[in-house]
This record gives C-alpha cells, sequence and structure tokens, in this order.
C-alpha cells in the first residue's frame, strides 16, 4: 500500500504536468475503417494505457499509476476507463484524443478493482468488477458517467460469487454477464488464493437496471478449481469463456468454454496435445470481426488456440512467447500483443484444416509482425479495439 | 538507509563468498538433464520424510502427554510442534504436483485466513464432548481449516490452551482434537512421501523429463518448475508471511498477521522455509558458466537472511512492532525479495527458463 501511495502520487504529477500526451503527428484519431486499438504496457519501466492504429503507431499515451489490465471502452463518445489490475486500486477515465484531462474514479472503501468494466449503451453507467475484500464477496461497481456525473460511484450490484474477473454486456444490451471466477482474495495478500478447497466459480446474468440475478451457471462439482475468467460474445451472441485451472498441473481439464442463455455450459476441449500446450491457462478470448471465430491466448503455453464458433471445433494453434492480448482486426482475423513487446495480425481460415496440425507443436506461421520484439516494451494481458 | 546499508552488505557478502564459492563449483555442467531426479534424491524426499516423521512425533509427543495424569501436554509437545513447524516450513514452498494435489496444501496449512475460518470452527469444535471429536481419519472429511497446523497451534496455544500450563475444562476434548490433527498431518505425510520416493510416481514424472511424459516434456519444463517453486516461494515469505504483519512501519504494524503468532513460531519458520530453499537450491548443483556471481549472491542472500531471521528474539505479540526486531525483519524481507529477483532475473535465464510478463502469475 506504501509504495502504491508514492506511485499515486508520481502518476498525479505526471498528469498535471505533461504526462498524458497525444502523441505528436496523429493530426486524425481515426479515419473510415482504420480501428483504433487500447492495451496496457510497460514501457522503458513506466506503465501506461496506449491507445494506437493497428499499424502499431500510437495515437495517445497516457501513464498509469500502477500495472494496468483492461477497459470499459464507449466509441461512441470517444472514451474509455482503464482499469488497474488486480488487486487494482485505480481506474482512469481519459478521451480516446486526448482532449480532456484523464480523472481517477474514487473507488469505495475496502473495494479494489478486478480489471474489467463495462459501459451501458447510453453511457450513462459503468459496471466495474470489484471485490468486497472483507466479506469476501464479489460485487459490481456502479458509476455514473453521465456527462454531469463526475464518475461518482452510486452503489453497488453483488455478483452472486467471489471473485469477479470480466463482464461485457450481452447484445440485448441490458443484461450483464459476469465470470465469478471462484478464487477468494484478499489485498494484503496480493493474488494468493484463499479458499482453493472451497472455490465455485460461476457465470452470472445481472440486469442492469435492477441488479436482479436472472441466471446464474455452475461448473460440475469436479471442475470446481477451473476458474471462469474472460468472456466474448459470439455471432450467435454465445457467451465464450476462458478459463484458467487452479488445480494439478496433471489435470489438464477443458479450457474453453460456450454458453447459451437457458443451457447448460459446453466445455469445449479440443486436442489434447492443444490442451496440454495451453498450460491450464487462458489469458484472454477474443472473436474476429465476423464473430465466427474465437481465439483464446496462452501467455503461460506461448500459445493462441483457435476455435470455430458455430460448431465449437478446434480449428488451429499459433505459437506466441508470452502472447496474451487478443482483439479483432479490421476486416479479417485478429491482432495480438505479447509480454515481450511483439504486434502482429493473423487470419485464420476455418477451414485450414480442423485438427490438422493438432499433433504438432504449434509455430509461429501465419503470423504477421507489426512490431518485433523490443526489450523495453511489454503488452499487458489485454488488447481492446475500440 | 536500509536499502543503502544492503546495498554495501551485498558488495562485501560477494567478495567473501567468491573463494567459498569456488570450492563447491565440481557439479554437473549441464543444469538440466538429471536435475529433478537430483533434486529429488538430494532434497525433496528426504524433506517430506522429515515432514511424515515430525508429525508422527508430535502425535505421539500428545499421546504421552495427555496420557499422564492429568499434567497435560509438557514441552515435549512444544518441542515437537516446533520441529513440526520446521519440517513443514522445509516443503512448503515445494507447492506443485502431490503438495497441490487432493487439496493437501490446505489442509497441512490453511493460512493466510483472512476471515478467522479455522478459530470460528475450532472453538465450535472444542466446545463439543470428547466422544464427539472425530479421529485422525474421520478428521480427512472435515472442513480443511479444521485439519491442520493452524488448528494444531490453536489448540495448544490459544488461552487456556494444551500447553498453557492452565488446566481447561474440555482438557480431554483438546487433546483428542489434537491427536487427530497430528495424525491427519501424519497420514498426509506419508502419502507426500509416498508419490515423492525417488520410484513414486510423482518422483518418477519429475526425474524423466520426455516426449511421452504427460507433465515435464523436456528438462527446461523441470527447470521452470524449479524456478517458479524457489521464486514463489520466496514470495510466500515476503509478500504474505512478513508484508502485512510488518506494515509500513512498527507503529503500523499488525503482529497477528503473521504465520504462527501464537506459538512465537513466526521467525522460526521463515528461518525454516529459507533454509529449505537454500538447501533445494543448493541441491541443483547449478554450474552459470561465466556467471558464477549468481550463485554467490543467491547463497549469499539467502545465508544473510536465515542470519537475520535467527538473530530475531522477543515476545511474539512485540516482534513487529518494537522498532528493532521490526527493523531486522524488514532487511530480511529485503534480503528475500532480493534472492527472489536474482532467481527470475538470472537464474531463470541462465537455466533456458523464461518468465514472461503475462505469465508469472494468474490475472
Amino acid at each position: 500500500m506504501h509504495s502504491m501511495a508514492i506511485n499515486r502520487r508520481h502518476f498525479l504529477t505526471l498528469l498535471m504536468a505533461a504526462g498524458a500526451w497525444p502523441v505528436a503527428g496523429a493530426t486524425t484519431l481515426r479515419g473510415g475503417s482504420d480501428p483504433l486499438y487500447l492495451a496496457a504496457r510497460k514501457q522503458d519501466g513506466q506503465y501506461e494505457v496506449a491507445v494506437f492504429d493497428a499499424t502499431g503507431r500510437d495515437r495517445y499515451v497516457a501513464p498509469l499509476p500502477d500495472r494496468g489490465h483492461s477497459f470499459a471502452i464507449d466509441a461512441k463518445r470517444n472514451r474509455a476507463i482503464a482499469f488497474g489490475r488486480q488487486p487494482g486500486f485505480f481506474a482512469v477515465a481519459f478521451d480516446l484524443d486526448g482532449q480532456r484531462k484523464p480523472v481517477e474514479l474514487q473507488l469505495a472503501p475496502q473495494r479494489h478493482f478486478f480489471g474489467h468494466g463495462v459501459y451501458t449503451p447510453d453511457g450513462r453507467v459503468l459496471f466495474a468488477t470489484e471485490n468486497d475484500y472483507e466479506a469476501g464477496q464479489g460485487v459490481l461497481g456502479i458509476y455514473d458517467v453521465s456527462a454531469s456525473g463526475n464518475h461518482q460511484r452510486l452503489g453497488e450490484f453483488p455478483t452472486a460469487g467471489t471473485g469477479p474477473h470480466e463482464v461485457i454486456l450481452m447484445p440485448d444490451d441490458r443484461t450483464l454477464c459476469v465470470a465469478n471466477g471462484g478464487i477468494l482474495t484478499h489485498p494484503d495478500y496480493g493474488k494468493l488464493e484463499l479458499n482453493l478447497d472451497t472455490m465455485k466459480p460461476s457465470l452470472a446474468y445481472i440486469d442492469t437496471a435492477t441488479g436482479q440475478l436472472l441466471e446464474q451457471v455452475f461448473l460440475p462439482d469436479e471442475l470446481h478449481r477451473l476458474s471462469l475468467r474472460h468472456l466474448a460474445l459470439d455471432a450467435s451472441g454465445a457467451v465464450w469463456v476462458g478459463c484458467q485451472y487452479m488445480g494439478p498441473r496433471a489435470d489438464q481439464p477443458a479450457l474453453v468454454a460456450r454458453h447459451q442463455r437457458g443451457s447448460p455450459m459446453q466445455l469445449i476441449r479440443g486436442p489434447e496435445e492443444v490442451v496440454r500446450g495451453m498450460r491450464n491457462y487462458v489469458g484472454s478470448v477474443a472473436a474476429d470481426p465476423s464473430g465466427g471465430i474465437i481465439a483464446t491466448s496462452s501467455p503461460v503455453g506461448n500459445c493462441i488456440v483457435f476455435w470455430d464458433a458455430a460448431s465449437a471445433q478446434y480449428i488451429d494453434s499459433l505459437a506466441l512467447d508470452d502472447g496474451c492480448g487478443v482483439a479483432p482486426a479490421g476486416q479479417n482475423g485478429f491482432l495480438l500483443s505479447s509480454g515481450l513487446g511483439v504486434l502482429a495480425s493473423v487470419n485464420p481460415s476455418p477451414d485450414s484444416g480442423a485438427g490438422q496440425n493438432a499433433n504438432a507443436t504449434p509455430t509461429d506461421a501465419g503470423l504477421q509482425r507489426i512490431l518485433p520484439t523490443q526489450a523495453g516494451r511489454a503488452w499487458d494481458n489485454h488488447m481492446r479495439r475500440v | 538507509m536500509l536499502k543503502h546499508y544492503l546495498a554495501g552488505a551485498v558488495v562485501a557478502l560477494s567478495a567473501v563468498t567468491l573463494a567459498a564459492g569456488a570450492a563447491e563449483t565440481g557439479t554437473p555442467p549441464n543444469p538440466g538433464a538429471g536435475l529433478g531426479a537430483t533434486l529429488t534424491h538430494a532434497y525433496i524426499a528426504p524433506a517430506m520424510q522429515n515432514f511424515q516423521q515430525a508429525a508422527t512425533s508430535t502425535g505421539q509427543a500428545l499421546q504421552e502427554a495427555c496420557g499422564a495424569d492429568q499434567a497435560g501436554p509438557s514441552d515435549q509437545v512444544a518441542d515437537a510442534f516446533q520441529n513440526l513447524v520446521a519440517a513443514w516450513s522445509g516443503i512448503e514452498f515445494l507447492r506443485f504436483g502431490p503438495l497441490v494435489e487432493n487439496n493437501r496444501f490446505e489442509r497441512i496449512y490453511f493460512w493466510p485466513d483472512t476471515r478467522g475460518i479455522t478459530t470460528r470452527q475450532a472453538q465450535k469444535l472444542l466446545a463439543q464432548d470428547v466422544g464427539d471429536i472425530p479421529d485422525a481419519n474421520a478428521l480427512k472429511t472435515h472442513s480443511v481449516a479444521l485439519q491442520g497446523l493452524p488448528a494444531l497451534e490453536y489448540v495448544l496455544y490459544r488461552d487456556n490452551g494444551l500447553l498453557s500450563g492452565a488446566q481447561a475444562a474440555n482438557q480431554a476434548t483438546a487433546c483428542a482434537y489434537a491427536i487427530a490433527i497430528a495424525g491427519n498431518l501424519a497420514a498426509l505425510g506419508s502419502e507426500l512421501v509416498t508419490a515423492w520416493t525417488p520410484q513414486g510416481d510423482y518422483a518418477s514424472l519429475f526425474s524423466n523429463p520426455s516426449a511421452d511424459n504427460p507433465l515435464y516434456r523436456t528438462p527446461q519444463e523441470v527447470a521452470s518448475e524449479v524456478v517458479k517453486a524457489l521464486s514463489t516461494g520466496l514470495q510466500f515469505q515476503t509478500d504474505v508471511k512478513l508484508g502485512p504483519a510488518l506494515g509500513t512501519d512498527a507503529d503500523h504494524a499488525q503482529a497477528r498477521k503473521a504465520p504462527f503468532w501464537r506459538s512465537g513460531l513466526t521467525a522460526h519458520s521463515i528461518e525454516h522455509a529459507t533454509q529449505g530453499m537454500l538447501a533445494f537450491y543448493k541441491a541443483g548443483g547449478y554450474a552459470f558458466d561465466e556467471a558464477e556471481w549468481i550463485d554467490q549472491n543467491i547463497q549469499g542472500e539467502l545465508h544473510r537472511a536465515i542470519a537475520q531471521l535467527s538473530s530475531v528474539s522477543g515476545v511474539p505479540d512485540e516482534l513487529f512492532t518494537q522498532p528493532e526486531t521490526h527493523q531486522q525483519l524488514v532487511l530480511a524481507k529485503l534480503l528475500l525479495a532480493n534472492t527472489k529477483n536474482l532467481i527470475d532475473q538470472d537464474m531463470a535465464p541462465a537455466l533456458g527458463v523464461a518468465i514472461g510478463f503475462n505469465a508469472l502469475d494468474g490475472d
């Protein structure tokens, strides 16, 4: 906590001085179909958030007080919120073009952020996954992000579980889907898991207007240590889940799941060699622009695995050392980022031969490098397309 | 100021250990091949046996003390418990394979317990008649919080506990429960010993990386497990055992967030964990060509941390709040954190192990 206070002072100084800056030469923010991306990174020893285009050119960079994680994005109003990595004690609201000074959200006492959040489509409310850590309960912090709201915290909804991680908005624009990872943590002990024996992860669907728990799905008991963490929607509106297994490494359960409202959760395993290669860890999940292909990254297994959304079949794997960020590309395929500084694109084809190289060690064939490995640059877990 | 002192000390130490280190460099040049077998034989298997035996001895000491006419447990029990904490600390950082299967880690050591579950559940159990206390075998079906060292420490060292000298009304219940916990720990120890005997299931996997090994395909994967065990083991000492109790300074310390504060074995547990990690590290016999300083610095820092921890003494509740002992513990924490950096930044790459920005811990 102590170093955090120092970091924060330093951060505020940076913000007040020349810290947050639109990058020189970035005249237009967005041109036509050229999408923008957001990612937290460590650049030359500094934690920061970067807004950049698909060529890897920075458009706007702002410092963060500590390591960042993911974002809530309000593309219509050209703004976003960067959340601190769990246990996160900061969230910073900023304009994508850096027009206004970034603003820090005020966290409630005895709460911290888990690193994810989502705006409502009308731009009035923000929901952020938070830890009520003395009670050991997950909550969604509710913030007034309307023009006059000053990012006031309005209250919270329970997530009906412990350790909520990613929250997304469902296609009905009214229902939230929360991945309750099931892991009890307390900021005194960082990310140490305090309840491995009694974990009970779940997906919870929650009404944005009332906080009512509309539906909750659990895993079978024998998979109670399979933490549900990251989420993405496919073209059909089904939720894809990336999991992290907290049990013995030898177990190697399925790490990817798909869920349709009203149905049980479908665990998607893929070839054994692929499951093994993911090392019980998925760090990020994204759908391609069509919503037909899902990418799941494993920075522990140094691979990205692609799945056909409609059939829930394995498509292909790609090697990328410490690769974690996955986001839809502009037209087809994905943009990928790694902790070693790489930014790359890939365009997996759904008929590139399901399972053809399933028994081979994945290679980086098909990977187009946009930015190379660079010692001073580490992209954080998540990369999001605006 | 501490940091400044530390930097000077490290430089001085490096000069001293340069000569000493030369005598120990007759180690195999190939750090990957055979590492798992070497570590199993030289450290892991004996350490597991040590834990199993310490748990058995604790059970015997309790049996004797509880069986003796109303005298209540004795110094032998306290000694046995102290040995048991040391033995546990020597395997606590081996948090992979057998120790994470079947919730064994939590069953032995459900800690930190931020919601006070152990105390609450143990109080409830201790309020029952002796006939309602589960035996060692039945205990394994109860909550993990009731099964291990924190629960045993509570029974022994709480107010009017078995070692308090006071005769509590429910002495027989407390004895039965303590004996059950010791028996459960001995049983868990036996399982660990079985898994880690050189021909045991897990030891075989750990010792023989190969293409058809489901866990370890290459020597690098074994080395990766070793590096991770040391790195996270050190972090457990600094960030979990020491950090929260130390607070920002002695005035803001919270001694009861420390491990084994009731029994006064806080520094003892960290010292023995550090000794264990040093012995585990040395058993690997790593030869860092052209970079012997890595080995010297890791060993030097661990030796210095052990010296600091062994010199800490005082009333348990005051270790963290008295400026002098607080400072000793802060220094030990810095030395252990520095060792973790050496492991992550120098030892890992030298063994061909990559620790990714996004792969080091879960998000």
